[in-house]
């Protein structure tokens, strides 16, 4: 029995306003505490590993939380929402890497955003825009997810990483007025 | 009035992963079919109710006049014991 329908939308009825808000960027990286959330696409585990490594060795941040979400086409539930929120003061989130999870991943920065923790969206440039027309839905066209050359889940281990060194900067300016 | 332009663009980012969208338009809205090629990713395609959402602007009309038909309707439809 469930215990309650999940909206792929990510929408609900009792939430927050469907309007575009956007965190309030932390002042420094340094001691920052950094939120991982993969959604389960190939390599993206790994991609997000790499870039936290490289916050916390380049900008001095602390990786506190890595959680998987429990499905790749769904944006994140209310309690790991919640829950990485907690532990978090910015979160990068990835990879959208097709349609589903490109959409679901945008979904996700954008009720991070809402959830006052500022959110750097890793997507491929072949779902630009699927993720687009997500934040759409969302009420946030304008919504800032962080572009990156598809695909990523064929990269093998020495590519992720200097994928990862290509987007740590990037990712670092999303979430941070100090890193721009 | 339907944004051909955005609409090719979805076309493009679905056949991204393997899939193809066809619009027919109807009396009071708009039949929307999307097959797939042999193989493609199941999970990459987004939820019907997602698409819908998405297609709205697009085709300028509301969700409730979009009819979509997923390749896995068309299997259901085709062996409907299965």
């Amino acid at each position: 029995m469930f215990d309650r329908i999940l909206d792929p939308t990510g929408l609900t009825s009792t939430g927050p306003a469907n309007v575009a808000t956007a965190a309030r960027r932390v002042p420094t990286l340094k001691g920052a505490r950094v939120g991982l959330l993969n959604n389960t696409k190939q390599n993206a585990k790994e991609l997000l590993a790499e870039i936290g490594k490289l916050l916390e060795s380049r900008y001095g941040a602390t990786v506190t939380i890595q959680r998987t979400k429990p499905h790749v086409a769904f944006p994140v539930d209310e309690p790991q929402l919640k829950e990485v929120a907690a532990a978090s003061d910015v979160v990068v989130v990835g990879v959208g890497d097709c349609g589903s999870c490109s959409a679901s991943a945008t979904a996700d920065g954008i009720l991070f955003e809402r959830e006052g923790i500022p959110a750097a969206v890793i997507v491929t440039e072949a779902f630009e825009v699927t993720a687009r027309a997500m934040a759409e839905v969302h009420g946030d066209k304008d919504f800032e997810f962080l572009l990156t050359p598809h695909p990523v889940a064929v990269l093998n281990q020495e590519q992720i990483a200097q994928r990862a060194a290509d987007l740590v900067d990037v990712v670092a300016q999303r979430v941070c007025e100090a890193a721009k | 009035m339907r944004d051909e332009a955005r609409l090719e663009q979805m076309r493009s980012t679905l056949a991204a992963d393997g899939y193809h969208l066809s619009v027919t338009e109807h009396d009071s809205g708009y039949d929307v079919r999307i097959t797939a090629d042999p193989g493609a990713c199941a999970d990459c395609l987004v939820p019907k109710k997602v698409l819908a959402s998405m297609l709205e602007p697009i085709l300028g009309v509301g969700a409730d006049a979009i009819r979509l038909t997923y390749p896995s309707d068309v299997e259901a439809a085709e062996n409907p014991t299965a």
